[in-house]
């Protein structure tokens, strides 16, 4: 394939700006095809094509762009692509050694390629410092905020990419949220619990957990349903927070955070993986 | 995390490209039964010989290798379906799936 660096560079610069991409792959010989990329960004930037005929690339873009829409996360997706009736079909399992080229059409290979998630955590205290570690070697990238600049701070969080230390409403509202935003609130008291949830409900993040006893979760919640907030959104909302684990210690229910937010982002089930499968002998 | 793009691997692909002129990249594209890497998985091939990123290691490495410096010469995209279903007492294919890789060659 040509022009690699000029796709390359385009995938490095739309992730590090934010932004999904997918980069398609014709797979099969069709039209002598193989091996023809054709890149296409969330912001409907695109270098390269798979055909001549514009109709075909429109047709790849609308797909991606739906796909990328439905903020579930696919990681590829195999399509034919027919010529005579420009209809794209998804074909989840393929066979490499049959011949590409009875199809009457392209097969594509479409990778998507996401920027690394944000987990936004409210509070650096032990909660919040475990979770920022865990959630480093994970994979997010981890925004502190805390009002307490003792706490706050780059030599507790040498792994922060930003750390807000004003008031934590106006913190929140200075971050730009979305699909790939994991909001976990482990604050040191319900008012600012409150303050913090206030402004991400706006913000429509992926998630928002809040850790918390009942008694303290429903206070909060209940003086944001009386401010009129969205009800759907107040019970799209985690809480108490985490799988059960049965751990307790600040590392414990860290882990404990992570792994419901990597059940939400895998659709995992969350079961034992020797409860799912018995072992052959 | 899967969904995440390894950014140092697009900085990898782009640095191969800007000194060696090509680079060939193996993508697993399909998979049937347990395979270490589902679909996705990259492993990209310098033409030294050299590589980067995993597609699961060991034997299915090696035979995706070898196609690997084939397309160098032969500049044709191909396929290759690794077999990890062979008996446990041999080697370490013990997995049991099959993995279909895809092998293109890029150039700048």
């Amino acid at each position: 394939m040509k022009n690699s660096i000029l796709i390359y560079q385009k995938i490095q610069e739309s992730l590090k700006n934010g932004i999904p991409v997918a980069l398609i792959t014709a797979m099969n010989s069709e039209q002598n095809n193989l091996g023809r990329k054709f890149f296409i960004n969330k912001n409907k930037e695109v270098v390269g094509d798979i055909n001549n005929d514009s109709r075909v690339n429109d047709l790849l873009l609308e797909y991606v762009i739906k796909k990328m829409n439905q903020n579930v996360f696919s990681v590829i997706s195999i399509v034919s692509l027919n010529y005579d009736t420009y209809k794209i079909t998804e074909s989840n399992k393929i066979n490499i050694s049959d011949n590409f080229d009875k199809n009457n059409g392209s097969v594509l290979f479409i990778e998507f390629m996401y920027p690394k998630m944000q987990l936004i955590i409210v509070g650096g205290g032990h909660v919040g410092h475990a979770l920022a570690q865990l959630g480093d070697v994970v994979g997010f990238e981890i925004t502190v905020v805390d009002d307490r600049k003792d706490y706050a701070n780059l030599e507790r969080f040498p792994m922060a990419i930003k750390i807000l230390t004003g008031d934590i409403e106006s913190s929140i509202d200075s971050l730009e949220l979305n699909a790939l935003s994991y909001v976990v609130l482990v604050s040191r008291g319900h008012k600012l619990d409150e303050a913090a949830l206030r402004m991400s409900v706006q913000k429509n993040p992926a998630y928002i957990g809040m850790i918390g006893s009942k008694r303290r979760t429903s206070i909060v919640i209940n003086n944001l349903v009386q401010e009129g907030v969205n009800l759907e959104k107040i019970q799209n909302i985690y809480t108490p927070i985490g799988i059960d684990l049965g751990g307790q210690s600040p590392a414990e229910i860290a882990l404990s955070i992570l792994s419901e937010i990597i059940i939400i982002i895998h659709k995992g089930s969350g079961k034992h993986l020797n409860s799912l499968k018995k072992i052959i002998l | 995390m899967q969904i995440n793009t390894d950014n140092n691997f697009i900085d990898e692909i782009l640095i191969c490209l800007k000194k060696n002129k090509s680079a060939v990249m193996a993508t697993v594209v399909n998979t049937r039964g347990s395979t270490p890497r589902k679909a996705g998985a990259k492993m990209l091939i310098r033409p030294d010989g050299s590589f980067t990123g995993t597609i699961g290691g060991g034997c299915g490495e090696a035979e995706v290798w070898q196609k690997a410096m084939e397309v160098f010469k032969s500049n044709q995209l191909s396929y290759v379906s690794v077999d990890l279903t062979e008996p446990v007492d041999g080697e370490d294919k013990v997995c049991g799936g099959v993995m279909d890789v895809m092998i293109e060659k890029l150039v700048p």
